[in-house]
């Protein structure tokens, strides 16, 4: 199982590579990938020697440009595709079938990896892309439990990489409408959701606010720590109850099930978050780095240890983690 | 000359209130109607057959039917029930997600897309129409 990292800058990524990654994924500085957000991702200059620092440690980096562009921004997707594919990365992770189109026309010999934007759950689905643009692996959605993730990898024609760590949100990635619905920005569209130039922190007397274009998310008492104001994770009034109506905040962690994730034939687990800084990716890969280890080399004797517990949950939202939708014993 | 056409109920409603809401439909203006589940697989009080049972009515009436495909699919179950309906010889299917483009262009079957499929450019809609695609919902989020 490789373990693919996050790094929306060079630090983060050599954080990522010095603690164990094997593979590191990166973005341009625009809207062409889904963490487009003021400070991140990389210019041509701190591209190259991303490249060069990961690659010469004999690690691999893939190139998320993995939004839809519209019809008069095309031409900036193509741009992104033929600027990394010069650069010889070891794979582009695309979302749009445009995109993909272009991709392996020009780049027939560059791996293709279909990102979590593509939003494909099924064999079938894999089916489509490999037929046209002969992807190479798939990232699939955190929707699926285990049992389901099983039977996508059993028909799949190409190998399945998973989440194994980090924020969750409603995760019909690529088809959620929360973010364009209160700001008329979504990763589509933008490359971000909840993009921060419409995000407002309010100090009241009972403690702070968090706004997404003057719509209030949540409300934070004294010493209650306030999350970042995405839609799906406020807490909503419904009937007379006041609560997280659609999604808790709260991270994935997937250390307690990584000799399942083997055992079915994962091919990769993949770290969220390349908006989170440097010391995260340093924490969270240099733990999934020794839970990867230990796994694969002692499956059976396998426990994950409490102080990658303790180090995981106190980079996590809410303090709390879950296994989301791969522990669902009703599916 | 454009077209009215009638979008899948979203929401869960009882038996009854989705055979009047198409009754009504088969008396209104417009010329299209897409039917079936989208949401969840979970709801059953409509039943495959029925679909098609309403959708017969439609065409008598004069509309075209289109049965639309489930948005989000996880279990095997689902699967199973869109190959069904990809294999449905009355009506044209609308392809909520990439598994039913992909199962109804295997078949050489002319399809549609619906909203929460993403097409946002002119080279994903050629793609698609060389695959059987012949019409397609803007996503929301397209601008103008």
């Amino acid at each position: 199982m490789e373990l693919v990292c996050p790094a929306g800058n060079l630090p983060s990524l050599k954080a990522a590579i010095d603690n164990g990654a094997d593979a590191v994924y990166v973005g341009f500085k625009d809207d062409t990938n889904a963490r487009h957000f003021t400070g991140l991702n990389f210019t041509e200059r701190t591209f190259e020697k991303a490249v060069r620092y990961a690659q010469d440690k004999g690690r691999k980096v893939f190139v998320a440009i993995n939004t839809c562009p519209q019809p008069n921004g095309f031409k900036r997707w193509q741009a992104a595709v033929d600027q990394a594919a010069e650069y010889g990365v070891n794979a582009l992770i695309l979302a749009d079938i445009g995109v993909l189109d272009y991709a392996s026309e020009r780049w027939p010999d560059l791996r293709l990896h279909l990102s979590v934007q593509a939003s494909v759950t099924s064999a079938e689905g894999i089916g489509f892309y490999h037929q046209n643009f002969a992807i190479k692996r798939v990232v699939l959605p955190r929707v699926l439990s285990v049992s389901q993730v099983a039977h996508v990898i059993t028909e799949s024609p190409v190998p399945v990489e998973v989440f194994g760590f980090g924020s969750l949100c409603v995760m019909v990635e690529g088809r959620c409408l929360l973010s364009s619905y209160a700001t008329g920005r979504s990763p589509n569209t933008y490359g971000a959701c909840s993009p921060a130039s419409h995000v407002r922190w309010e100090e009241t007397p009972d403690g702070t606010n968090t706004r997404l274009n003057g719509v209030l998310i949540d409300h934070y008492g004294e010493g209650e720590k306030a999350g970042y104001p995405t839609l799906c994770k406020g807490r909503f009034q419904v009937g007379e109850n006041t609560y997280y109506a659609l999604e808790e905040p709260t991270s994935l962690n997937t250390l307690s099930i990584l000799p399942e994730l083997q055992r079915i034939g994962v091919s990769a687990i993949k770290v969220e978050g390349r908006q989170r800084s440097p010391a995260y990716v340093a924490q969270v890969t240099a733990v999934m780095r020794a839970a990867i280890d230990h796994c694969m080399t002692d499956a059976e004797g396998y426990q994950p240890k409490d102080q990658w517990m303790q180090e995981l949950a106190s980079v996590s939202e809410g303090s709390q983690t879950t296994l989301g939708a791969y522990h669902r014993p009703w599916q | 000359m454009m077209k009215l056409s009638i979008g899948p109920i979203q929401y869960f409603w009882d038996r009854q209130r989705v055979l009047d809401f198409y009754q009504q439909a088969a008396d209104s203006a417009a010329e299209i109607v897409y039917l079936g589940e989208v949401i969840c697989s979970k709801r059953r009080l409509i039943k495959s057959a029925d679909w098609i049972a309403i959708g017969n009515e439609l065409r008598q009436s004069g509309k075209q039917v289109i049965l639309s495909s489930l948005t989000l699919l996880e279990a095997a179950s689902e699967m199973g029930s869109l190959k069904k309906l990809c294999r449905n010889d009355a009506f044209m299917v609308e392809a909520n997600d990439i598994s039913a483009v992909q199962l109804l262009s295997a078949a050489d079957r002319d399809f549609v897309t619906g909203p929460s499929f993403n097409i946002y450019n002119g080279r994903s809609l050629q793609l698609l129409a060389r695959k059987g695609l012949k019409r397609w919902v803007l996503p929301v989020e397209l601008g103008l």
